[in-house]
């Protein structure tokens, strides 16, 4: 099929269609791969359309929405139509005496934000990439951030969808009530599969009021053992922290910094050439959120804990700081945290139980130690969630690229035992080498099986996803 | 393989004492908590482990013979009703908490293990399991993830899904896996989330992690009463529009209140239109601020009185009147029909009247019980089931309500599961494609149509309700004590 056939179609089915200049769709390579169109419907009627043609005449179709994660999974073994949705942007409906919103796709999770918060409330959902990424990137990775230590996961809020099937044809699940039992929960399915399934075009989401007010401790921890026990005090406790973070000395430095404020001194050492200096502390940093009545009780209460604990220090933050720290947070690993100067990042995820956390951290930081590479580690202990992020001034050589390859087989084997270790952001030397996913545990055929039946021609995504689905 | 037969395999692989296949003893398995559907199954087995799940779901794969698993029996749609011709799996006897660790705040239970007992097991210690079906004296953790099941506490810490981390599953061709874990973020598509509410139909569960959750450290329990159900109606999306999320905001009506006060004697005001039971958890402080935000709320809904539960066991009293409330419904009629709507909860005022308007068409009493705060309305039927006419129009008024829940933007079932009762309403909600998916999903897991079948799928695609359950037999509902 030549480019001209494809560019008609999809004039025809976009409004206000031009195809890409060669610049553009370089652009829009994923992993290596370059598209030969780039389209960003206006409806999800247009949207249907789109994948309709593009499933019929045998074009892969690679979903886009912010572009900030489009270096997730395996290089596509074809991308032919990088679908945006940038158009899809818009709060449909928003109830907020139902605490329920209809939001579609392709809005970033900040202009999402901003405009629920114009009537009190807001998604407790917080994940990486938050000014620029959409909240269709964060369902279709499942991201999430400091928050679902108190909210869950984007599983946990999502209770409705309509999702653009491989073939075009329009499904909804679920429904626009928070509790609801009818049919298989379709909307867990889709979360998290990178749309290889079919693309959630709008979505309808449980809320929650803004809290009255928010503050949050660090404690100053002597090493992880203690930080680790501390937050483990914390969890036991009558506290119902809204986050609960262990961070390593690279990322704590960083967090200080965001305390501190704008120009306030230079965030630049925090591990240049992987020398984090004398600075070994790490830091317990605990959320609380309601009426101001609550959180000073708990924040009474958790200062005793990181007291009882050893804390060396303990700062309580509130306002303007909060906000800021909170953000940082939020914004590891996807590279808000990062020391000044440094090159693209290297990011995991681990997802262990909450006493499987400590071994990984000392793993990774005795691993970069090793390797004289930087490592920020944070932690959202209570789920057993860990970020690592990796890096080092400049860009990673090939001797890096080798040792790191060897570590994070160690992080994967290390978490598997329980768990699960996921390479997000990484070179594709990198990714060839080690994986992406991590394993399946036995049910890759089940996982095969659906995505042949939802998208037998290979439609969406493909090769992406795990196991190369 | 004949019936004989296939007793004798079963009865080699569980022992003679974990097979039942005497008519007489079956008659108990021809129903859940719907009592309306009745069908005996072939055999009922007892496995003990999940091997025996396991080799017994093997047999049944390889014969083609359709089976069905059970917990309790308390479900309210039928989801555990007995395919023709099938087995049955009881998992009572898969009873164990194999492993509470509580430093990690999440166990590991049979699917047997009564709902109740997990959260007395852990209450020592300061935990709990959150879902509280207003069964869970009796039902099962299994059942629990097959329906998705909520209670009155979800409002605020959410429903099944949102407390089970991961589910070991035999699948319908009796190959054993798990489905996510004891850690949290499986990789690969999430057949965990799939699993729970599937109603049995894509696998068993046999085993579960589940997350303990803190108990709170305070709570205060209000009964507010009011003179108008209208009132009462507002003052529920009032309270949360203040941006007050209760840990239960429940309503109970006058003919409901009749019911409960005769059989439990709590103290309910009788003259009340309607009550509303709302609890508020957290921390001691702060937590009278917002008792007296949610008492103003209440009061500019003319509210007539605002009660407070003294102590825990005023406090334990009242929820266990209204967790059993269903089976005082019993008293006022021979057989009761429940159902399980929901409304977008800015609605109940509109669902509310829709309900008083069908009770004056079809000439029938019904009572109102249910968790206001999500909008999970469960009108509750008094009919006399050796009136036909009358089970005719209990039907038929049950079905008028449930359109009317979907025409306010909301569900047919909330936490009951489609299962057998609601099957020809599905397309009230999903179209063709819609269903579809699901078939796919279903085919995926059970290409043969073995596990739980005939269930939450329509009979008749053309005619919404016409293959409704006609009340072929009836009998006064399990009451649920």
């Amino acid at each position: 099929m030549s480019d001209e056939v494809l560019h008609s179609r999809l004039g025809s089915l976009v409004d206000g269609y031009t195809p890409a200049s060669r610049e553009a769709l370089a652009a829009h390579a994923v992993e290596g791969v370059v598209p030969s169109a780039v389209v960003a419907p206006g409806s999800v009627e247009s949207l249907a359309a789109t994948v309709q043609m593009a499933s019929e005449l045998g074009y892969a179709v690679i979903p886009r929405g912010g572009g900030t994660k489009m270096d997730f999974g395996h290089p596509p073994s074809r991308a032919d139509i990088v679908v945006s949705l940038e158009r899809l942007n818009r709060i449909v409906a928003h109830e907020p005496a139902d605490q329920t919103a209809t939001v579609e796709a392709g809005i970033t999770m900040a202009e999402l934000q901003a405009g629920l918060g114009k009537r009190g409330q807001f998604l407790p959902l917080d994940p990486p990439h938050g000014d620029a990424g959409t909240l269709g990137g964060a369902l279709a990775t499942n991201a999430s951030g400091v928050l679902r230590t108190s909210f869950g996961t984007a599983r946990d809020l999502v209770i409705g969808a309509r999702v653009v099937q491989a073939d075009g044809t329009v499904v909804r699940s679920g429904g626009q009530v928070v509790k609801n039992v009818a049919g298989y929960d379709l909307n867990k399915m889709y979360i998290g599969s990178l749309g290889t399934l079919g693309i959630l075009a709008e979505v309808n989401l449980k809320l929650e009021p803004l809290p009255a007010a928010g503050r949050l401790l660090i404690g100053t921890m002597a090493g992880i053992g203690e930080a680790a026990e501390c937050a483990f005090r914390i969890m036991d406790s009558e506290i119902m922290p809204s986050f609960l973070e262990v961070a390593s000395p690279a990322t704590r430095f960083l967090i200080a910094g965001e305390v501190a404020g704008p120009g306030a001194g230079s965030r630049s050492d925090g591990g240049v050439e992987g020398h984090l200096g004398d600075d070994r502390d790490f830091a317990v940093v605990a959320g609380m959120i309601g009426t101001d009545e609550t959180v000073d009780w708990q924040a009474g209460e958790c200062e005793r804990i990181f007291r009882d604990s050893g804390a060396a220090d303990v700062i309580s933050v509130d306002g303007d700081g909060y906000r800021r720290v909170l953000d940082g947070m939020r914004a590891f690993p996807g590279g808000g945290l990062l020391p000044q100067d440094m090159g693209p990042a290297v990011t995991c995820r681990a997802g262990v139980t909450p006493d499987g956390v400590e071994a990984l951290f000392r793993m990774a930081d005795e691993g970069s130690r090793r390797l004289s590479i930087g490592c920020g580690l944070l932690s959202h202990f209570a789920r057993g969630h860990v970020a690592f992020v990796f890096y080092r001034n400049g860009t990673f050589r090939e001797s890096d690229l080798e040792g790191l390859a060897s570590l994070i087989e160690d992080l994967r084997i290390a978490s598997e035992e329980q768990g699960v270790f996921v390479v997000e952001h990484a070179p594709v030397a990198l990714k060839e080498r080690v994986g992406v996913w991590g394993s399946t545990r036995g049910n890759r055929h089940i996982m095969e099986m659906l995505k042949n039946r939802f998208d037998p021609k290979g439609t969406l995504n493909p090769g992406r996803f795990v196991d190369g689905i | 393989m004949n019936k004989d037969q296939l007793v004798e395999r079963l009865v080699a692989v569980l022992g003679r004492e974990n097979v039942i296949d005497a008519p007489d003893q079956l008659i108990v398995y021809e129903c859940d908590g719907l009592t309306i559907d009745r069908n005996a199954p072939h055999a009922v087995v007892y496995p003990t482990t999940t091997e025996d799940v396991a080799a017994v779901v093997r047999i049944l794969h390889e014969a083609r013979i359709p089976f069905v698993a059970r917990g309790a029996g308390t479900g309210l749609s039928g989801g555990s009703l007995p395919p023709d011709g099938g087995v049955m799996i009881a998992l009572t006897k898969m009873n164990r908490i194999v492993e509470v660790d509580f430093r990690n705040q999440r166990a590991l239970v049979e699917a047997g293990v009564v709902n109740l007992h997990l959260s007395k097991e852990t209450g020592k210690q300061g935990y709990h399991f959150v879902p509280d079906p207003s069964s869970q004296y009796a039902c099962t953790i299994g059942g629990n993830i097959a329906e998705n099941s909520g209670g009155p506490h979800t409002l605020k810490y959410g429903v099944t899904t949102n407390h089970t981390l991961g589910v070991e599953v035999v699948l319908p061709d009796g190959q054993v896996t798990w489905f996510g874990g004891k850690a949290e973020d499986a990789v690969g598509y999430d057949l965990r989330g799939l699993m729970i509410g599937s109603e049995g139909m894509l696998g068993i569960v046999t085993r579960a992690w589940v997350k303990l959750t803190r108990l709170p450290q305070a709570w205060r329990t209000f009964l507010v009463v009011f003179d108008q159900v209208e009132d009462a109606s507002r003052a529920v999306a009032g309270v949360v529009d203040r941006g007050i999320v209760p840990s239960a905001l429940e309503m109970i009506d006058k003919v409901a209140i009749g019911a409960i006060e005769a059989a439990y004697h709590f103290g309910f005001p009788m003259d009340a239109e309607a009550v509303l039971i709302i609890e508020l958890e957290g921390h001691e402080a702060g937590l009278d601020s917002q008792a007296e935000a949610v008492a103003e709320v209440c009061r500019e809904n003319r509210a007539s009185d605002i009660r407070t539960a003294e102590d825990d066991k005023e406090r334990t009293l009242l929820w266990m009147s209204r967790k059993r409330a269903f089976g005082a419904m019993g008293r006022l009629s021979p057989s009761y029909y429940v159902q399980d709507g929901v409304v977008p909860r800015t609605k109940i005022p509109d669902i509310m009247r829709v309900i008083q308007e069908t009770a004056g068409k079809y000439d029938l009493l019904i009572g109102n019980v249910f968790h206001a705060g999500d909008g999970n309305i469960h009108p509750c039927i008094a009919y006399d089931d050796r009136d036909e006419e009358q089970a005719r129009k209990t039907v038929e008024a049950s079905n008028e309500i449930l359109r009317a829940c979907v025409d306010l933007g909301g569900s047919i079932t909330g936490e009951h599961g489609i299962g057998y009762e609601k099957v020809d309403l599905m397309p009230l909600i999903f179209n063709e494609a819609d269903i579809e998916a699901m078939e796919t999903v279903k085919a995926v897991f059970d290409e043969e149509n073995l596990s739980n079948p005939g269930k939450m799928f329509p009979t008749n695609r053309t005619c919404i309700g016409c293959g409704t359950a006609e009340l072929k037999y009836t009998n006064r509902q399990a009451a649920l004590l």
